[in-house]
């Protein structure tokens, strides 16, 4: 992570630990990562409702939790971290919901896929997120946060609590897998 | 050299096709959800702070609960030292032990008479009380070649007393060594004594 922003989210934790300040220093905390953290959301969860409800449980779980966040990591990887458990609990409880009513989640996450507005499985962009789709959800994380956000693997280290070695054999796994996904499909 | 340079020169050394491809979004968001998207997460926040106050309408007495603690620990030692223990009356104890007596014997009553009117025996009795001497007699020859019922029923009669005869007769040392011989299978040595 940048050092300028990193100095940046320190001065927003100071700031936040003032009463008087508490609420603007979380203002603009939101500001500079609640749209990151949505895509991060939107792209596990698929749907942009799902990921709003997300986001909001996420927010919350920033509020209460700040005050007693220790700076031992970034502010950022703390806060993919709680987005990346926030919208695997969800998926978590959308798949038990699926069991209970004997319903395929797996195709219900490819259901609302194709049901997103402008979705055509011609366009590539589409084809790569039904590829990603296909991938168990860790690896889903692992590429998402590699792919599209740019993540060094270290701070992906921070937010998944799994070792660097792991997290490069997951992605070079997962990269395999895709390509695998394109060439059937374009068979 | 970049991140996101790192990432691309990941990809081509996976030679993956990944590498040149757009990294669009496909996804559509409503149009100015990012512009309002702030102002409904702080609302969610201001929200959550105030549930605690107005979920609960019920109110407690003034200084009920600064004083509660202290009452319901006063109220758990006083029960705990109150416990007694009520003897019953020599008369309700009397009447409960002719009760249970009542009631065993009834008991007792019950199962002997089950197993006794089960007991086959008695069945196969009761079942020959019904049948006439003259068809047993005609059973009796026919099964034992000529034998009518009362010769059957005296060798029968005579056999069973010289059992009784020739086993008063044995020596007691001749009924050991006999138990002895037959240990093997499952007898048990005795003493003069016992014999």
């Amino acid at each position: 992570m940048d050092v300028s922003l990193a100095t940046e989210d320190q001065a927003l934790l100071a700031t936040f630990k003032t009463e008087a300040t508490r609420e603007r220093a979380f203002t603009a905390i939101l500001k500079k990562y609640s749209e990151r953290l949505y895509w991060h959301i939107r792209r596990l969860v698929v749907n942009h409702d799902d990921a709003h409800d997300v986001l909001q449980n996420v927010s919350i779980k920033i509020w209460k939790g700040l005050a007693d966040f220790r700076e031992e990591s970034n502010l950022y990887t703390w806060l993919y971290r709680i987005a990346t458990n926030e919208a695997l609990s969800f998926l978590e409880s959308q798949k038990r919901r699926a069991a209970l009513s004997l319903s395929d989640y797996e195709g219900s996450l490819e259901n609302k896929l194709v049901a997103e507005k402008g979705f055509d499985a011609r366009k590539i962009e589409w084809r790569l997120q039904q590829a990603i789709q296909s991938l168990p959800e860790k690896q889903r994380v692992v590429f998402n946060l590699r792919y599209y956000d740019e993540m060094p693997y270290e701070e992906m280290s921070e937010i998944t609590r799994t070792s660097v070695g792991a997290l490069k054999a997951s992605y070079h796994h997962a990269v395999k897998k895709v390509e695998a996904f394109f060439k059937e499909g374009f068979h | 050299m970049s991140q996101s340079e790192n990432i691309q020169k990941e990809l081509e050394s996976l030679s993956s096709p990944l590498a040149n491809m757009p990294k669009g979004q496909p996804f559509a968001v409503p149009e100015g959800y990012f512009a309002r998207m702030i102002e409904e997460l702080t609302a969610t926040i201001a929200q959550e702070d105030e549930l605690p106050r107005t979920s609960i309408p019920f109110e407690a007495p003034e200084g009920y609960l600064d004083t509660l603690p202290d009452q319901l620990r006063d109220t758990a030692l006083k029960a705990d030292k109150s416990k007694k223990v009520i003897p019953l009356s020599p008369i309700r104890k009397l009447s409960r032990i002719a009760a249970a007596a009542i009631l065993l014997m009834g008991l007792g009553f019950g199962v002997n008479s089950y197993f006794r009117a089960k007991a086959p025996e008695s069945v196969a009795a009761r079942h020959l009380s019904k049948v006439d001497k003259e068809s047993i007699s005609t059973y009796v020859s026919h099964q034992w070649g000529g034998v009518d019922l009362e010769t059957g029923a005296a060798v029968a009669e005579s056999a069973n007393n010289e059992t009784h005869d020739a086993i008063a007769k044995l020596k007691s040392s001749e009924i050991r060594e006999y138990l002895n011989e037959h240990r093997d299978v499952g007898m048990i040595e005795m003493d003069e004594e016992t014999l």
